[in-house]
C-alpha cells in the first residue's frame, strides 16, 4: 500500500437533510451525515431502519425526495457520471451477474472505470480473499460467500476514494472477514478512502470503524464520535449492551 | 427475448458506476441490432444482386430497421425489468400510429416520436438518480 495522505478535511461525502424513500414516501429523512477521508463510518439499525435506503439514495441508485448528496464536493443531482467516478459499491451478492465468470465481471467492472482488471488499492487482494480459486468459474457457482468476495473485489477496483460496503461482511468466512477488517482499516490509514460499513455485526464497529451512527424509523437515533466508541467499548460487549439499550428505546422492544 | 437484454440498466453494477446513460444503452443494444441487420442482409443482399440499379429500396429498409430498433430498445430500457410488457408496449404503439395515421397522415408519428422522447429522458433520470 503506498505512503499515508495527510489527513483531509474536506468532507468525501456530504448528505445535507436528506429524504429518500420509495413511491414519494419517505423511508429515511433529515439525515445529516459527513465523511472524511481517512474516516470509516459504521451504519447500524434494525431491519427496516433504512440502512440500505440510505445506501441507495447517496449511491445515486434512489431519487431523494429532499436534500442533497455531494462526492468529494461533486453533486449528485447536478452531475451524478462524475459523482459516481468517486464511490465503489460493493453490490449485493445476488446483484453480481450470474451469466459471467468472476473475472469477466471484474473486466466489466474495469472497462467501465476505465482501469486494468487488477488495479487495487493493495497488493494481491484476489489471494488476500482466498477467492482466486474461484475467480475463472460463472458466478451462478459460486457461493454466497465467494460472491460477496467478488463484489468486494470489484468495489476496490480502480482506488476510488469512498469505499461502501453494504452489509458485504455477511457470509464470509471468519479468516476472510478478519482479514477484510485489517484491510478496510488500511485503507482509511492511507488517508486516500473514506469508507462506509453498513453491518448488523454489532461488534464489528468499535473494533473497525471510526464513528457510528444508528438508525432507527427512518433518521440518526444515535451517533458515535471515535472517542465514544472506544469508551463504549472498553469493557468486553461494552458496545452491545449500549447499541441494544438504543434499540430498546427507540423500538419498545427488550433486547 | 431480446428486450431482457436491457434488464442491466436496473442494476446497482452500472447505475452506481459512472457509466453514462447513452454509452449503457447504446451497448445494450449492439446485439439486437446486429441480429437484425443480419437477417435483413440475408434477404436484401439478393435483392441488390437480382436488381441493382434498385437500390434505394434496401437502402430505406435498412434504415427503416435501424429507426425500428432504436425505438423497441427505447421501450426495452423503459420497461427494463418487464420485457413482455416492452414488446406489448413497442407493438402497441406502432399498431395505434399506424392506424391513427390512416386518418390523420403522418402527422401522428410527431406523437410517436414525442413518446419515445419521453421515454428516453424518463428512463436516463431513473438511470442515474433512481
Amino acid at each position: 500500500m503506498a505512503d499515508p495522505l495527510p489527513p483531509s478535511t474536506a468532507p468525501l461525502l456530504e448528505l445535507r437533510s436528506v429524504s429518500a424513500g420509495y413511491s414519494g414516501r419517505p423511508v429515511v429523512s433529515g439525515i445529516d451525515l459527513t465523511l472524511r477521508r481517512g474516516e470509516i463510518l459504521g451504519l447500524l439499525g434494525a431491519n427496516g431502519s433504512g440502512k440500505s435506503t440510505l445506501v441507495k439514495a447517496f449511491t445515486g441508485q434512489l431519487p431523494l425526495l429532499a436534500g442533497s448528496v455531494s462526492i468529494d464536493g461533486i453533486d449528485m443531482a447536478a452531475a451524478p457520471e462524475q459523482a459516481k467516478a468517486c464511490l465503489g459499491l460493493a453490490v449485493d451478492f445476488g446483484e453480481v451477474p450470474t451469466s459471467l465468470t468472476g473475472r469477466q465481471y471484474l473486466e466489466l467492472v474495469a472497462s467501465i472505470r476505465r482501469c486494468a482488471p487488477d488495479a487495487w488499492p493493495a497488493q494481491d487482494l484476489p489471494s488476500l480473499l482466498a477467492v482466486e480459486r474461484w475467480i475463472e468459474r460463472p458466478v451462478a457457482t459460486c457461493s454466497l460467500g465467494t460472491r460477496m468476495k467478488i463484489s468486494i473485489l470489484a468495489a476496490l477496483l480502480g482506488a476510488p476514494p469512498l469505499l461502501v460496503f453494504d452489509e458485504s461482511l455477511n457470509g464470509l468466512d471468519p479468516v476472510v472477514a478478519f482479514r477484510m477488517k485489517r484491510l478496510i482499516a488500511d485503507l482509511a490509514a492511507s488517508g486516500r478512502h473514506g469508507i462506509v460499513l453498513s453491518t448488523h455485526v454489532v461488534e464489528t464497529i468499535p473494533t473497525v470503524c471510526t464513528r457510528a451512527v444508528f438508525l432507527a424509523e427512518g433518521s440518526v437515533a444515535e451517533s458515535w464520535d471515535a472517542a465514544a466508541l472506544a469508551a463504549a467499548a472498553a469493557s468486553p460487549g461494552g458496545f452491545e449492551a449500549h447499541v441494544m439499550a438504543a434499540l430498546t428505546r427507540r423500538t419498545g422492544i427488550a433486547a | 427475448m431480446l428486450t431482457a437484454r436491457f434488464h442491466p440498466l436496473r442494476s446497482p453494477v452500472l447505475r452506481a458506476s459512472a457509466l453514462r446513460f447513452g454509452r449503457a444503452w447504446l451497448a445494450l443494444m449492439r446485439l439486437p441490432l446486429a441480429l437484425s441487420v443480419a437477417f435483413f442482409a440475408l434477404t436484401a443482399i439478393p435483392a441488390y444482386a437480382a436488381e441493382p440499379g434498385a437500390w434505394q429500396a434496401p437502402v430505406a429498409g435498412a434504415l427503416g430497421l435501424v429507426l425500428l430498433n432504436g425505438i423497441y430498445a427505447v421501450f426495452a430500457a423503459f420497461f427494463a425489468t418487464a420485457p413482455k410488457l416492452a414488446a406489448l408496449a413497442f407493438v402497441a404503439a406502432l399498431a395505434l400510429t399506424a392506424y391513427e395515421s390512416l386518418e390523420y397522415s403522418r402527422t401522428v408519428f410527431l406523437g410517436l416520436a414525442a413518446l419515445v422522447v419521453f421515454l428516453w429522458f424518463r428512463t436516463r433520470r431513473s438511470y442515474r438518480l433512481g
